[in-house]
């Protein structure tokens, strides 16, 4: 029997989710037979935009080239980092995960900056790397700085999924392989590799994306070097976005969205895959453990390429404003001083109340929506595996894809550049994972207990409020985190719906809705020169998330135990 | 020879001690006891999978309580199995030969040769996960037994096993033993199945080893009080109360109760019918004596019977 009050507590979530992107995938894919005349209305063009791209637009070999680039280069470089990390992590201990998982916390626009700012030819490291001859050309306008930049970002999540795939082997077929005489690098080769090979598969595909889709650092890297030369399809779509090109964006858009949809397709595959990797000649491996040194030195390294450009962030920020534009760079301040600080307080104040308004919304919003909905779909099976599908699906692939019809949404409802329009749309963002998070708690969560209730004579809808909710706090608060953390750090919305920064004037009107990432990537601009404020911007930003997680740190573990 | 001497290991709340245990070869040997009385723990130190706070293992005489798992010339067969998942079952089964690097053709003549004792050499090209239970059981036998060790160690081999299943693998593992001659060390918590293997018995209670020595031995004559108890229905009642001198406690199997004459007078309680037997409960002096008669003794519920106690078979224990 199907419990109306069951689909009650779900609909709001998935009604939302159903409009917000079925409309909007639908709409990519009629906007982009048409295109933008200069007078604003939309011409039929039939195939024309696709055939553009791929054999007349004089960008179109380069922009394939740099996405096909970033979206093997990441997963390539974070699986083999992230392997060896995984693997010292699981002999020294895993108390050190938490330190690792930092990039993760960091929203991407500072991490795009800090790295950005350290490896600046003239005010960071990256005079020294020159000066030495380390690097013979601008680190900042090669390709290869996104990737890195990506590796950062990615690291955390493949260290995390192949980790936990190692801790998660059987007990028991370690100690059969320990009785059948197997030890240390012979055995991690001959057993664990293999029995990890799908984790190691699920880190490749979801890294993959996060390199087909980069966006964050292209958007600050393009404003150090000039346009086109880090272009990938995302940022190139939004920069045709940007210009009021609608159907050609919207034509890119869905070229992204095919590759992404079987991109997520193969991680959904990934998930759940079951052939494992086998390696020829492991019995030539010699038989003993690796040096625990060597362990720590893998560690030690990963540590330092996690920290080296945040603590170069802090550096800066406390340097006074003068130095921060000395050539050569000093490695430390002459002296502590807070005037970046200030600067940072007094301009970027509208865009931080802006930012803490809208996460700290979204996040409730998200969080309860989630919950009435993950729990219908575990405990009730709602939906089935479709929606579960969906879900995923949607946790994969980025909100990029519906700028172009949710802009014109949020104009037809007259709340562009107002709070309201990041209210209304954030949840695109934020509602997927928060589903899925606390899909996989509710999958632990004993399903007689609101049964009791009913029993007791509680209606549905009141026993979920009364009896399920206040035992799903750690769920809830690792979705929160999660919600938080996306609104807090997100760039493409806000650059999609705003336009000025938050009217102190008037506050209560809500309108001009710029949020804190805008306003550090508009101090990065060359023009500005503003390197001190945004290195004081970057760490304030780190703060908000940072503050979530030591809120939840103890619910983690259950997440993160979790494939 | 196996000799476990002085074996001690603590865990929070637990301290399993071993004073002596000499195991001969060649023998079954089943590790009895409650759920929680360190027969895994017991298994685990011999197998050398833990490492004990003090005392030691020999194997032969030669001491290998320092000495790795793959030292010490042993055979573990794991509750779950523990196959490789990624592997044949024929490399699964091969994995400690090719780890000793052995030639190629003796590896394929040995693996040959342990599965088709073991009846799975058709099965040799398959993965773990398209056997059923019984067959990655075999599997798990023929990967311990491939390296011919001096022990074998099984934990609970029955336990995962189809009740129906469970006579058949119980004499096969029987047969296999006797036709290898390695020791056996069978842990089970099932006190019939136990019995009904075990060369020797060893019995563990909350750590210790409460008495070791044949099966029928510890059935009529355990020394502990524990044992009586354990290994099958039991009455265990003051002396006092059948009249008998002494303040001990005494105790009997309810097969040793006679009834229909006797001595003694008491009342059915309940009759439980069994199969081959009854069981009866008669009340007799404020105590419940348990009584084992043929199947078809007439007796109703409330009947008062004459029944006695098999003097010969009564055992005092010091209450
Ligand atoms: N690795 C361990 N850590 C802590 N306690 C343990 C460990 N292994 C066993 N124990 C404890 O030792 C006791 C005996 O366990 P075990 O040997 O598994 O008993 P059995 O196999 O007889 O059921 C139990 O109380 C168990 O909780
Ligand atoms: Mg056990």
């Amino acid at each position: 029997m199907r419990d109306k009050q069951i689909l009650f507590l779900a609909l709001p979530a998935i009604l939302y989710l159903f409009s917000f992107t079925t409309y909007p995938i639908i709409s990519n894919i009629v906007l982009s037979f048409y295109e933008r005349t200069y007078e604003g209305s939309l011409k039929w063009v039939g195939l024309g935009n696709y055939l553009w791209f791929f054999f007349r637009d004089p960008y179109g070999g380069l922009i394939l080239w740099n996405t096909l680039f970033y979206s093997l280069a990441t997963p390539v470089i974070a699986v083999t980092l992230a392997l060896p990390i995984a693997v010292a992590l699981r002999r020294l201990g895993g108390r050190w995960l938490v330190l690792l998982m930092l990039p993760a916390f960091v929203p991407p626009v500072t991490a795009a900056m800090a790295w950005y700012l350290m490896l600046n030819p003239l005010y960071g490291l990256g005079y020294y790397l020159m000066q030495s001859g380390v690097v013979k050309s601008n680190p900042l306008s090669t390709i290869w700085t996104v990737v890195l930049i990506d590796v950062w970002r990615a690291l955390p999540t493949a260290v995390l999924i192949i980790y936990s795939g190692l801790r998660a082997l059987p007990r028991s077929v370690e100690e059969a392989a320990m009785a059948d005489g197997l030890v240390g690098v012979r055995k991690f080769f001959a057993i664990d590799l293999p029995l990890v090979s799908p984790h190691i598969l699920t880190a490749f595909v979801l890294t993959a994306l996060t390199g087909f889709f980069t966006f964050d650092p292209i958007y600050i890297g393009t404003a150090q070097v000039g346009p086109r030369l880090l272009d990938n399809l995302a940022y190139y779509s939004f920069e045709k976005f940007a210009s009021g090109e609608f159907g050609y964006a919207a034509t890119l858009i869905v070229v992204m969205t095919a590759v992404g949809t079987l991109l997520s397709l193969a991680y959904m595959k990934a998930l759940s895959a079951k052939t494992m990797l086998r390696l020829p000649g492991v019995y030539r491996l010699p038989n003993r453990e690796a040096p625990r040194a060597l362990h720590a030195a893998v560690l030690a390294a990963a540590l330092a390429f996690v920290f080296t450009p945040l603590i170069w962030l802090a550096i800066v920020s406390v340097k006074p404003p003068r130095e921060v534009i000395n050539v050569p760079p000093s490695l430390l301040p002459s002296r502590l001083s807070f005037e970046n600080y200030e600067a940072a307080f007094t301009s970027g104040l509208p865009f931080f109340l802006m930012s803490l308004y809208v996460s700290l919304i979204n996040t409730a919003v998200t969080v309860f929506l989630a919950a009435a909905a993950a729990y219908q779909m575990r405990v009730h099976n709602l939906g089935g595996w479709p929606l579960v599908t969906y879900i995923l699906y949607l946790m994969t692939t980025p909100t990029l894809l519906y700028i172009v019809p949710l802009y014109l949404v949020v104009r037809s409802l007259g709340v562009y550049n107002t709070l309201w329009a990041l209210v209304l749309t954030y949840p695109v963002m934020t509602l997927p994972y928060a589903i899925w998070i606390l899909y996989n708690y509710y999958s632990g969560f004993n399903k007689q207990i609101e049964e009791a209730a009913l029993a007791d004579g509680m209606t549905r809808v009141k026993a979920f409020f009364k009896v399920v909710l206040p035992l799903s706090r750690s769920g809830m608060g690792v979705a929160g985190l999660y919600a938080f953390l996306f609104s807090w750090g997100a760039l493409v919305f806000p650059l999609a719906f705003t336009s000025t920064p938050y009217n102190l004037a008037d506050p209560l009107s809500f309108s001009g809705a710029q949020t804190f990432s805008i306003y550090i990537s508009m101090l990065m601009s060359p023009v500005t020169m503003s390197y001190g404020e945004v290195s004081a911007a970057g760490v304030v930003s780190i703060i908000p998330p940072l503050i979530y997680l030591i809120a939840v740190r103890n619910h983690l573990e259950k997440v993160w135990g979790a494939r | 020879m196996l000799l476990l001497k002085g074996l001690r290991k603590s865990f929070r709340g637990f301290t399993l001690y071993v004073e002596e245990l000499e195991i001969p070869d060649n023998s079954y040997v089943v590790l009895l006891g409650p759920s929680g009385s360190g027969k895994t723990t017991l298994l685990r130190l011999i197998a050398g999978l833990e490492t004990p706070d003090a005392g030691a293992v020999y194997i032969d005489g030669r001491d290998v309580t320092k000495s790795p798992v793959w030292q010490r010339d042993v055979g573990i067969v794991f509750q779950n199995y523990a196959l490789y998942p990624h592997l044949t079952v024929f490399d699964n089964i091969a994995m400690p030969l090719k780890n000793r690097k052995l030639p190629k053709e003796e590896i394929a003549k040995r693996v040959r040769h342990i599965a088709e004792i073991l009846g799975i050499q058709n099965q040799l090209e398959k993965y773990p996960h398209q056997l059923s239970g019984g067959q990655q059981q075999r599997v798990a036998l023929a990967r311990a037994l491939v390296k011919e060790p001096r022990v074998l160690l099984l934990d609970e081999p029955l336990s995962n096993i189809d009740a129906r299943l469970r006579l058949e693998v119980r004499g096969f593992l029987k047969s296999l033993q006797r036709r290898l001659g390695t020791t056996v060390i069978h842990v089970t918590h099932d006190q019939e199945e136990a019995m009904a293997l075990g060369d020797l018995l060893v019995v563990i209670n909350n750590g210790r080893i409460e008495e070791a020595g044949p099966p029928s031995q510890l059935y009529s004559r355990p020394r502990s009080l524990f044992v009586f108890n354990f290994l099958g229905l039991s009455n265990v009642l003051p002396a006092s109360r059948l009249g008998l001198g002494g303040d001990e406690l005494i105790g009997f199997r309810p097969e040793d109760v006679v009834v229909g004459e006797g001595r003694y007078t008491g009342k059915v309680a309940r009759v439980e019918y069994l199969g081959p037997y009854k069981l009866l409960e008669i009340v007799f002096n404020d105590v419940v004596i348990k009584a084992r008669v043929p199947p078809h003794l007439a007796v109703d519920e409330g009947a008062v019977v004459r029944f006695d106690v098999e003097k010969d078979k009564i055992l005092r224990f010091p209450s």
